[in-house]
């Protein structure tokens, strides 16, 4: 065996790894892992399978356009249900009131007819 | 045997159709339509305000009002129980835009026995109240007031629960004067005071 052979042998001989070096490992493969956002592992690689989506979230953007006007139409008929209300229970006092009103003055008169 | 069966179920069924129409007229005594003919009254009106919500609306209605507005709660909490709440208020820039005829309809409803009348005043001038209550034993499951004056009328039906409490308390809200408790004095509201 040459010289030269023999630093080989010992240069490539069989050695154990050294101790926790596979945990090591693992843990850095994790830790790759987690960097990754979640967004990125959904968007396509490829440009064809980008384009397979556009048809999809044309469909959202319209189905959340479509949640958004439908919940600004219902604040709008809630908003006119409020003031109807507001309207028809201040007319109600206005008109309770008066009655309760003309009722007192009535009685009034009858005191002071009674006393004179 | 058959005969037998047949003739208990046609018992059965006559017992049911009579509480059926006996209990119809019940709820039809209780029930104040609006009258159709007051819709003409709207074309010959400077100011008219039609308002119908029912229990659906009356919620949804109040679901909107503020917590911390003192009249929006103040009108949640009356409304949390009524069924509806109708309006019908027309003013007239001169005499004689509608007649006595337009109110018959309603106060013929309103002539069964559920409903009596606590109030009703008429004056020279022409400016009549009335207040009918619709009583279920002590609670007040109804109220309707009709205010007819020369250039005005109103015509107010609260369908459902109000206790006295609750209606007297609708005067010192919203702007509304409230009448003290010996009827002598008008206690101004907050918001009264304040204009």
């Amino acid at each position: 065996m040459t010289e030269l052979e023999q630093q080989l042998a010992k240069a490539l001989a069989r050695r154990d790894a050294p101790a926790g070096f596979s945990d090591r490992v693992l843990a850095a493969v994790q830790q790759s892992n987690r960097r990754v956002p979640w967004w990125r592992k959904m968007v396509p690689k490829s440009s064809a399978s980008a384009w397979r989506l556009v048809p999809a979230t044309v469909a959202l953007v319209i189905a959340m356009s479509g949640a958004l006007y439908q919940h600004h139409e219902k604040a709008e008929e809630g908003e006119t249900a409020k003031r109807q209300l507001i309207a028809a229970m201040k007319i109600a006092g206005e008109k309770l009131h008066t009655a309760q009103q003309r009722v007192v003055e009535i009685g009034e008169i009858r005191t002071n007819e009674g006393s004179y | 045997m058959k005969a037998a069966i047949e003739g208990k179920a046609m018992k059965n069924i006559f017992y049911w159709v009579m509480a059926a129409s006996l209990a119809v007229p019940v709820f039809a005594l209780e029930d104040v339509k609006m009258p159709v003919n007051l819709e003409r009254l709207a074309a010959h009106a400077t100011e008219s305000v039609d308002v119908t919500l029912d229990a659906s609306m009356l919620q949804f209605a109040s679901k909107f009002l503020s917590k911390d507005d003192p009249d929006e709660v103040q009108v949640k909490k009356l409304v949390s129980k009524l069924k509806g709440v109708y309006v019908r208020s027309f003013e007239f820039d001169k005499e004689g835009q509608y007649s006595a005829s337009d109110l018959e309809s309603v106060r013929a409803q309103l002539k069964t026995p559920a409903w009596s009348r606590i109030v009703g005043v008429k004056s020279t001038k022409g400016e009549n109240s009335e207040v009918y209550l619709l009583k279920h034993g002590d609670e007040i499951g109804g109220l309707v007031v009709i205010a007819a004056e020369p250039k005005e009328l109103t015509i107010v039906h609260i369908d459902g629960p109000i206790n006295p409490e609750e209606l007297s308390e609708l005067g010192g809200h919203m702007g509304i004067p409230k009448i003290s408790k010996d009827g002598s004095k008008v206690v101004k509201s907050p918001k009264n005071k304040e204009e």
